[in-house]
């Protein structure tokens, strides 16, 4: 027996190895030199102190691996009967077991040999997850920067997006603007115009006139012929005169930046310039009514002072060009256009030749009925107070039939 | 010798005046009318037409004027003129001297030409000089 554990002890050498009686007493083991072969249980406690296993895990005494001060513990049952029953099957041959005990084999693997073993494998694993780690930081650091990065984007590009809006919506507010201004100023631009051919035609004609006759008196001789002259130049200057109040009254208009605007009334308003012809017309004797169809809007915001002057203009040339052979009336009708306030103003007079006068109907000492007095300002000045305020006329005539003015405020 | 015939339209009275004296001063021999606007002037036209009637051989067109100004006359005119057996010689005399006026009078080939304001005794001696040269 002692020889067969000698060489159990010689065989196993890498690690520790007991061989165990359920009591956890050491029956042999490689670091002992004592093999208790024996029943020794009912000797001394001295003796089973020394020679027993005294870890926990063993004590149930069933196979099992698990570590306990530092070392691994392995535990295998040896079931000779199950050995020696395979052993008979096999070779037909009997033994005769005197004793059959129930020990264990127990393995220890110490820390030290542990580490041997395993230590380079969990420096190199723990050197591994150790990078791994950092990768694994670095590349979710990545991501969030990333992420943050985009985020970031995504918020300027909001940002931005919302400045361009704004930016757009300030754009188009600034060309409504410029397109309004610079209709104003074609407007405005035509009216020089207009002023400058006024100018030129009407203030160069009785000039030139002056000049010729200052040449002719320079070249008479005869006194009653130079004399003869003299009430000409005489009418020149009246001319010059009259022109130039007729230019003031223009310029004042083109020259008016701010115009005081009220609210008017103008049901109220075309009934007291009526009241100012109702004289001429009992005058005249004839039947004139000022009709209006105001039932759309009847209120507008607008410079009086110019208004008035418009109506009164309207309704004198409504009573001045009218028919003898009709009722005559001058009608005034508010509609809506367009979300705009649109006055029209007919007439059943004489109208206007349209294919002769379209073109200068609005422009200065124009007239179109020969016979009847008239300077040719009215229309022009109507024109000119009405874009001052940025309204708009246009005309439509019959010969025979009547005139229609609409006003677009 | 066939008297020379003029007419001159303009609505400015004092031009009409002193024209009619300059001409009269340059030669007995010219008759001259007016009229102080385009639309009698063209119903003047008319009416010497139909009626074979002894037409101006000069007119002097004033361009701004009321009820038909230069331009309105000069086309109607152009409507007329295939009727017409004489030809009119048409001078544009106008106050203005705006490039403009100038411009559109290029486009009617009825004008002869083209005077601004004051017209002197010199300029109607060219007209004259111009249109009677083989006459006198």
């Amino acid at each position: 027996m002692t020889r067969i554990f000698n060489q159990l002890k010689e065989k196993i050498t890498d690690s520790d190895f007991y061989l165990i009686d359920p009591d956890l007493n050491i029956v042999t083991s490689n670091r002992t030199s004592v093999d208790l072969g024996y029943e020794i249980s009912r000797f001394t406690d001295t003796i089973s102190e020394n020679y027993k296993l005294n870890i926990e895990g063993l004590k149930p005494h069933r196979d099992t691996t698990f570590m306990e001060n530092g070392s691994m513990w392995t535990l295998e049952k040896l079931d000779l009967k199950e050995i020696l029953d395979t052993e008979i099957a096999a070779y037909g041959r009997s033994f005769k077991v005197y004793t059959l005990t129930d020990w264990a084999i127990v393995q220890e693997i110490s820390s030290e040999k542990l580490n041997d073993k395993f230590g380079l494998l969990y420096r190199n694993f723990t050197i591994f997850n150790f990078f791994g780690i950092i990768a694994s930081i670095l590349i979710a650091y990545g991501l969030v920067r990333s992420k943050m990065r985009r985020q970031q984007f995504y918020v300027q590009l909001e940002a931005k997006n919302k400045s361009l809006l704004a930016g757009k919506a300030q754009l188009e507010l600034n060309n409504i603007q410029i397109n309004e201004i610079n209709e104003r100023l074609q407007i405005r631009n035509k009216q020089l115009e207009e002023f400058n051919y006024v100018v030129s035609h009407n203030l160069r004609g009785p000039v030139t006139s002056m000049s010729v006759i200052v040449d002719m008196i320079k070249k008479e001789d005869e006194p009653q012929k130079i004399k003869s002259l003299i009430p000409k130049l005489d009418q020149i200057s009246k001319n010059i005169a009259n022109l130039t109040e007729d230019i003031k009254e223009y310029i004042t208009i083109l020259d008016q930046n701010e115009i005081a605007l009220e609210v008017i009334a103008i049901p109220h308003l075309i009934d007291t310039i009526k009241n100012e012809f109702i004289e001429t017309l009992l005058d005249d004797g004839k039947d004139f009514s000022v009709i209006y169809h105001l039932e759309e809007w009847d209120t507008l915001e607008f410079s009086k002072f110019y208004l008035k002057s418009i109506f009164q203009n309207f309704i004198s040339n409504a009573i001045k060009y009218r028919r003898d052979d009709v009722a005559s009336h001058i009608i005034f009708e508010s509609r809506y256009e367009d979300d705009k306030k649109v006055l029209y103003v007919k007439d059943n007079g004489l109208g206007i030749n349209m294919e002769h006068h379209g073109n200068s109907i609005f422009k200065l000492y124009k007239r179109f009925h020969r016979n009847i007095s008239g300077k040719g300002m009215g229309l022009f000045l109507i024109k000119s107070q009405l874009e001052a305020l940025n309204a708009k006329i246009s005309v439509e005539s019959k010969v025979g039939e009547g005139t229609s003015f609409k006003i677009k405020f | 010798m066939k008297k020379a015939n003029i007419l001159l339209v303009d609505d400015d009275e004092i031009y009409l005046y002193l024209t009619k004296r300059l001409l009269n001063d340059i030669s007995e021999e010219i008759a001259v009318s007016s009229f102080t606007d385009g639309e009698q002037a063209i119903d003047f036209i008319k009416v010497c037409t139909e009626a074979k009637a002894a037409l101006p051989d000069i007119i002097l067109l004033d361009v701004n004027m009321p009820f038909l100004d230069g331009w309105g006359f000069l086309k109607e005119f152009k409507k007329l003129k295939p009727r017409l057996e004489d030809k009119i010689l048409i001078y544009l005399v106008t106050s203005s001297e705006l490039e403009k006026d100038k411009k559109y009078a290029q486009d009617f080939e009825e004008l002869t030409g083209y005077y601004v304001k004051p017209i002197s005794e010199d300029n109607l001696l060219e007209i004259l000089t111009d249109v009677y040269k083989q006459n006198w």
